[in-house]
């Protein structure tokens, strides 16, 4: 079994990463000191991808919409026990998510991890479907899609999602909606299930207190071998403009909320990360909260404490986002735009640069602080051929012309849109 | 354990708790002013703290004080606003990177709590006044915020029902106060309710983290030395369980909401708070409790069901999002999972696999540097000073009958419902 060390000097912190026999990489990131155990077992497959086909399947196939999401939910139903009964004897803490671009099962324990490590690696690899079981999380599943179309920060950005894209299924709801997964079926599970759960499409990511020669010794007793079945994954031809410039929803809330998103070319890889690093600091710079637009925005009473910004990248697209709430989110959006065009030609200050970068530093710093966030940067990281430490080496050797040029590059007024919510 | 704890008494109603671990890469200085809820106050003390946050008399500006923070390593000073039983605690707070992660070594941890004290204490004030651009920002905002309640469903139904389930008390006031409170906030409103908390609130100053932060401290400590203060502070107790209404009262409120929202509440005077937890915990708290395996897995009646136990109230909180359709289904099946605790209709084994999962949680809060903030500031809510270890002790000797005889004490005082618009197909 090959193991490599990835260290980083400057953080001071190190993990091994596992390439175990049965296909999957194991990444153990032991921090000394701290008491809890988090872990991930996550696949490379969330909402987005409904189109597939592998060297069994002649052609690609596609499945209703929400079906990742439906096969996390039902993967805690074993035959013949509910799986969190299982970790009801070893204490821990267990969750799962499912986003636009993976799935991913994790717990979180003071004591026994290894016992936890042997129920995850279990459950994950024991699918179990029933029409009956099916029917009944319809049921459950349609009360949280319920419960989200109740959330106008979350209908605002979806709609924004729905702006800027034209084909690609980024648009549509992680959860689906009840009509689509009504149709889901035992057997499509089970499809899915085989197609994405594969070892070689996986990773097992562990932080915090732990030893990896145990885990390695029940990852070998546990992880059943898999063969490669050269998954491939289709995403529909999205054209670079965007579907339409303005999208408004009436909603009961209290005061206009916005999002507004910039569309850009996808990324992947350790390119990603760049570009993803580097917009982040331009989109601090050009709108963060010490930028000169934002203090016009605060004085004029335009934004309040619920702004945020962040570079959205998930499922294939990238996009530099701003959202919060305002009196005349039209108005903002055209300000937002305007300094945009500013920077274009006059180009950011040096020393608000040199700021900004310092500030990102100490982020990534303080995330080494939490056994929790340690096992997200090495997962998320992973599934970009990239590593947990190299966000801090991108940001290292940012310069105020990267930042410049990524403006230039990514940020077009043209392939811009805004979603507004209110009770209009 | 790593951790270190010491709380000391720095007199006139200051108290300075100290949690240090090694293995943190940063830190956080909470300082907090602790005074009853009172709707009025509330209010004035909810926008107080904003406007002190903007900036202060040393960087008068709001983007220059922002920008000095964001370059010393993303440091950030914010508020904390909430309610601790019938007490509301307002104050700032200041999280910063070790200085030993600095790059080059710089000491940001002394700038960063100058700063903090400076909003705090030495407020920008023009002709004895509060900036009035930042006045008027920040009553907007409040107001802003106040509105946007109703966006979180779930949290405005609890918020709604407090005020049902503590009327007449303190705890029924929001600690933010109410849109027509805020706006009629003055300058001198301000004023008076800042001197008011300096001069006579009690204070409650927390340390956490891993770096050296005694440069810091001693400024903190000459700071506070230095304060005008009344003689004796009046002293708080912070549990006042609240009486269970003599009927319990029923009531709704119509919505344009997909999902209805159920809050119902039941209170006790049970005397040991770890005993009423785990009975809670088995009740609604885990994956695996009773609300949770039949409420929503087996009879499919709710997206979420679980319950929360406010100690300081003696109240147990359940909450669900619910089919209006199934509203009085689930209602009685919640109060069916209750009294099966009650009759003792649960396991050896799931009352120890809950007393896992409490026990773990509890350790568990030594890995952040807020979470050991949190659990401390709750142990000096209740003047004890137990480890999670020395709490998991005793949760461990816990009997079968101590969770029934804890489970029976609890009474129906409250159904809230906030009950949807939108017609619904329901599978009956």
């Amino acid at each position: 079994m090959n193991k490599e060390i990835v260290k980083s000097e400057r953080l001071g912190e190190s993990y091994s990463v596992f390439h175990h026999p049965s296909g999957l990489d194991v990444l153990v990131w032991k921090m000394e000191g701290f008491t809890t155990t988090e872990t991930i077992f996550a696949t490379k497959y969330g909402s987005v991808y409904n189109c597939f086909k592998t060297k069994e399947s002649k052609d690609f196939i596609t499945v209703p919409e929400g079906i990742a999401h439906f096969l996390e939910h039902k993967l805690f139903e074993n035959e013949d026990t509910d799986v969190f009964d299982l970790y009801a004897k070893t204490g821990a803490n267990a969750n799962a998510f499912t986003s636009f671009d993976e799935t991913a099962y994790t717990f979180s324990c003071s004591e026994n991890w290894e016992a936890s490590l042997e129920i995850l690696l279990d459950f994950v690899q024991k699918p179990y479907f029933t029409e009956q079981s099916v029917a009944k999380e319809q049921g459950i599943i349609g009360q949280e899609i319920k419960m989200c179309a109740d959330s106008p920060e979350r209908q605002c950005f979806y709609n924004l999602l729905r702006a800027m894209y034209v084909n690609h299924p980024i648009k549509i709801d992680i959860a689906g909606t009840v009509d689509t997964i009504a149709e889901i079926t035992p057997e499509l599970l089970y499809k899915c299930y085989y197609t994405f759960y594969n070892l070689h499409n996986m990773v097992l990511a562990i932080a915090g207190n732990v030893d990896e020669d145990k885990v390695m010794e029940i990852c070998d007793r546990m992880l059943k071998p898999c063969e490669d079945m050269k998954l491939e994954t289709k995403l529909p031809d999205e054209p670079e403009n965007v579907a339409q410039k303005k999208i408004f929803q009436s909603f009961p809330v209290g005061l206009p909320l916005f999002n507004i998103g910039i569309k850009c070319k996808p990324y992947g890889g350790r390119e990603l990360f760049k570009k993803a690093g580097t917009a982040s600091v331009a989109l601090h710079l050009l709108i963060g909260s010490s930028s000169p637009l934002y203090k016009q925005l605060f004085d004029d009473g335009l934004i309040n404490s619920q702004f945020g910004v962040e570079v959205f990248t998930s499922g294939g697209v990238f996009s530099p986002i701003i959202s919060g709430e305002s009196h005349d989110p039209e108005e903002l959006y055209r300000r937002y735009l305007a300094e945009i065009e500013r920077v274009k030609t006059e180009g950011f200050d040096t020393a608000q640069f040199d700021m900004i970068k310092r500030s990102m530093y100490g982020e990534i710093v303080r995330g080494m602080n939490n056994p929790e966030r340690a096992a997200d940067y090495l997962a998320e990281s992973y599934f970009e051929n990239s590593d947990a430490f190299y966000e801090a080496q991108v940001l290292a050797e940012m310069t105020v012309e990267d930042c410049e040029n990524a403006v230039r590059e990514m940020f077009d007024p043209e392939k811009s849109a805004i979603s507004v919510v209110d009770n209009k | 354990m790593a951790v270190s704890y010491s709380r000391e008494e720095l007199g006139r109603g200051i108290s300075l708790t100290r949690i240090y671990d090694k293995k943190f890469k940063s830190n956080c200085v909470k300082i907090a002013f602790i005074s009853p809820l009172d709707e009025k106050t509330a209010c004035v003390n909810a926008m107080l703290q904003t406007v002190l946050v903007t900036s202060n008399a040393e960087i008068p500006s709001r983007t220059k004080l922002t920008s000095t923070l964001t370059g010393l390593y993303g440091s950030s000073i914010g508020t904390n606003c909430g309610s601790i039983g019938d007490y509301q605690s307002v104050g700032l707070s200041a999280s910063f990177i070790g200085d030993d992660y600095t790059i080059d070594g710089e000491v940001i941890s002394v700038q960063v709590v100058r700063q903090l004290l400076n909003c705090l204490l030495r407020p920008h004030l023009v002709d004895g006044k509060f900036c009035e651009k930042y006045f008027t920002l920040r009553k907007q905002e409040l107001m802003d915020a106040i509105v946007a309640t109703v966006n979180d469903k779930r949290g405005y139904a609890l918020l709604q029902a407090k005020k049902i389930i503590f009327e007449g008390e303190p705890a029924a006031v929001s600690a933010i106060g109410t849109v027509e409170l805020a706006e009629n906030i003055t300058q001198e409103d301000l004023l008076r309710q800042h001197k008011k908390l300096l001069e006579s609130a009690k204070i409650e100053i927390t340390i956490s983290g891993g770096g050296n932060t005694a440069a810091a401290e001693k400024l903190i400590r000459d700071e506070m030395a230095a304060l005008e203060r009344v003689s004796p502070v009046e002293k708080i107790d912070y549990r006042h369980n609240s009486p269970a209404k003599a009927k319990p009262v029923y009531k709704e409120l119509k919505m344009q909401v997909s999902q209805s929202k159920m809050v119902m509440a039941f209170k006790s005077d049970y005397e040991d708070i770890y005993t009423a937890k785990l009975f809670c915990m088995l009740l609604g708290a885990t994956p695996f409790s009773k609300l949770f395996a039949n409420v929503r897995e087996k009879l499919s009646l709710c997206y979420y069901c679980s319950s929360a136990y406010a100690d300081r109230k003696g109240t147990l909180f359940i909450d669900s999002g619910v089919e209006s359709c199934n509203i009085e289904k689930a209602r009685k099946a919640i109060e069916e999972q209750l009294k099966a605790i009650c009759d003792g209709d649960f396991t050896d084994e799931e009352l120890e696999n809950t007393k896992k999962s409490l026990c773990g949680g509890f350790k568990s809060n030594y890995d952040s540097i807020y979470d050991i903030m949190g659990w401390y500031a709750a142990q000096n809510t209740r003047n004890t000073a137990f480890t999670p270890e020395e709490i998991n002790e005793r949760i461990e000797k816990l009997t079968r009958e101590d969770i029934i005889s804890c489970a029976k004490t609890f009474k129906p005082d409250t159904v809230f419902v906030i009950r949807g618009e939108k017609k619904e197909d329901c599978d009956e």
